[in-house]
């Protein structure tokens, strides 16, 4: 990609926006959301047949293999109309953390490309924010089958996930890199209770309680860290992807609102005061398009490169989306907070992205750490 | 009247329709015509009210740090220094704001016209409601994404509130004229330009 799109991903993402445009509209979405899980379903099932959830999976197991900067073309495009269906979730995040998954992870990637289960990751802990690598649930070996015992305390589109892929115990202390598996876990599974939440931005997420939980692994025996984390910077990227798309959606909604919105008897975007502001909403949106493409090709580098790039990214995404979609409220005044207006829900989405995968300030520490560690690295 | 929903999920606001409605003449708010004089006036007042409001922004200082002694892994977010300086910065901030109203009240009770320094609260009430709600927000972490528990999942207790709180807030700086209105009158009224 560079810091431009190939004409294929171009039209991935024309098509994301295509796509957006005709089944989220804003009534229907307002109908049907967060309450109805017939139409969710009927619009995972649209999703599937674009082939969207086959992009990043790797060729050798029955997908496209596309790379980072493919996944971000389509995520841009599918936030441009907020569509919000768990695409990053089954389509980065758990198709990453399956990478070295036997025959168990191609059972459930197979599934999950064809639109017939939906599945999410438990990885952060009460009490533990976003660390993955605080991990207290155990997984205990009996009989030759792995238990669980423990807790997730929020599991991003879990909601209406079929499996979970979760972290568990299998050496070390609560808070150590090494002794971390990862495991499979069927939504019906017994011992487990799933708790579910609806969020403002009308995804659905889980908590989860796990007593003796049969499990099946599917990475490397107390190495898994590496491969969480890998997994959720790529998860990170494609939603600043997504980001981008909304943010850029919301500021041009926003001109389009200044230029033909009268008072006083002229165009409010006569204002001075206000041409200032739509500036400012154009320069986070350039600046976040570009930090976005930045940490996307970071994501095939060394560790520390690739945390420095992805939580700097984080972080200026996360504050040029909340200054955006804050100021597109706020210039379309009354009408910018109510539900009708398309507005309301880009700021919901940018709160919320806000909360996922971690804040800015645990990210302008990662990035500070990350910072540290290469100055310290001898040249 | 037609409700009109808002992304707050609360319902505060209405779509009135007036068709051929009758009242009596008695009912004539002072002279025909001055309407808007009148609005202004009441307006202002309304501005005043956002004054009472900056009071209970010591409240929610006191809701943001019991919500801040949430523990991760092992520490209080309180005890972080990036947390510690946004909370102490925001109550810093209300400081400033609760004198200004303190010595608007001085002299309003002295007879004086308080200007457009009731514009000037209501313009920094509503920026410290919101970053007050940003904060608290913040000291919540992942569990802010579970907004309303489905099939009656207990959610976290300061859920949906400060959800709820952080979404009204963006509207304060809209209703009762909004920020740029207010910095117009401020520039006319107090610094004649």
């Amino acid at each position: 990609m560079d810091f431009v799109y190939s004409d294929e991903q171009q039209m991935l993402r024309d098509a994301a926006i295509r796509y957006g445009g005709q089944a989220w509209s804003v009534t229907d979405r307002i109908a049907n959301l967060g309450r109805n899980e017939q139409w969710s379903r009927q619009r995972w099932a649209e999703i599937a047949e674009m082939g969207w959830l086959m992009l990043a999976v790797p060729e050798d197991r029955g997908g496209l293999g596309g790379n980072p900067a493919d996944v971000m073309a389509l995520a841009e495009g599918l936030g441009r109309n907020l569509v919000a269906s768990p695409f990053v979730t089954n389509g980065a995040l758990v198709p990453a953390l399956l990478t070295h998954a036997g025959e168990a992870g191609d059972e459930v990637l197979v599934a999950i490309m064809a639109g017939t289960a939906r599945a999410a990751a438990g990885l952060i802990e009460p009490d533990a924010g976003y660390n993955t690598a605080s991990v207290a649930t155990e997984a205990r070996l009996a009989d030759g089958a792995y238990r669980l015992n423990g807790a997730k305390a929020h599991v991003e589109d879990g909601g209406d996930a079929d499996w979970f892929v979760v972290s568990a115990r299998t050496g070390g202390g609560a808070a150590d890199r090494d002794g971390i598996s990862l495991f499979l876990v069927a939504r019906d599974a017994p011992g487990l209770v799933v708790e579910r939440f609806r969020s403002v931005d009308q995804h659905r997420h889980a908590r989860l309680r796990l007593d003796g939980v049969p499990a099946i692994p599917v990475a490397p025996l107390d190495e898994a860290l590496p491969i969480i984390e890998a997994a959720v910077d790529r998860a990170i990227c494609a939603h600043l992807a997504e980001a981008v798309g909304s943010m850029e959606a919301a500021s041009e909604a926003t001109l389009e609102y200044l230029r033909t919105r009268h008072q006083f008897g002229v165009p409010i975007g006569s204002f001075q005061v206000l041409q200032h502001r739509a500036v400012d909403m154009a320069v986070f949106c350039e600046e976040a398009r570009s930090i976005t493409c930045w940490a996307t090709l970071s994501l095939d580098h060394p560790r520390l490169e690739r945390r420095r790039a992805v939580s700097a990214a984080k972080v200026r995404v996360g504050q040029a989306g909340l200054h955006v979609t804050r100021d597109a409220v706020q210039l379309h005044g009354g009408i910018g907070v109510c539900e009708e207006l398309l507005v309301s829900h880009h700021l919901r989405r940018q709160m919320m992205l806000e909360f996922t995968h971690g804040t800015s300030d645990m990210h302008i520490g990662l990035f500070e750490a990350a910072n540290r560690a290469l100055l310290a690295q001898p040249a | 009247m037609r409700p009109i929903a808002t992304m707050d999920e609360k319902h505060h606001t209405n779509e009135v329709f007036l068709d051929d409605v009758r009242i009596p003449l008695g009912n004539l708010v002072g002279e025909e015509g001055r309407g808007w004089t009148y609005g202004k006036v009441l307006l202002d007042r309304e501005r005043m009210v956002a004054a009472c409001n900056a009071i209970f922004l010591t409240q929610m200082a006191r809701g943001i740090r019991r919500a801040a002694e949430r523990k991760l892994g092992g520490i209080a977010l309180i005890d972080r220094p990036i947390v510690a300086a946004k909370i102490a910065q925001f109550e810093i901030e209300v400081q400033a704001l609760q004198a200004m109203v303190l010595r608007l009240m001085d002299e309003a009770a002295r007879g004086a016209d308080s200007g457009p320094r009731g514009s000037m609260v209501k313009l920094r009430w509503s920026q410290l409601l919101q970053s007050g709600m940003s904060l608290w927000l913040g000291a919540i972490g992942p569990e802010a994404a579970h907004f309303e528990g489905l099939d009656g999942a207990p959610g976290h207790f300061d859920m949906p509130y400060a959800l709820q709180g952080a979404l009204y807030s963006r509207v304060t700086t809209i209703y009762g004229g909004s920020s740029e209105i207010q910095h117009n009158i401020i520039a006319r009224r107090a610094l004649g330009l």
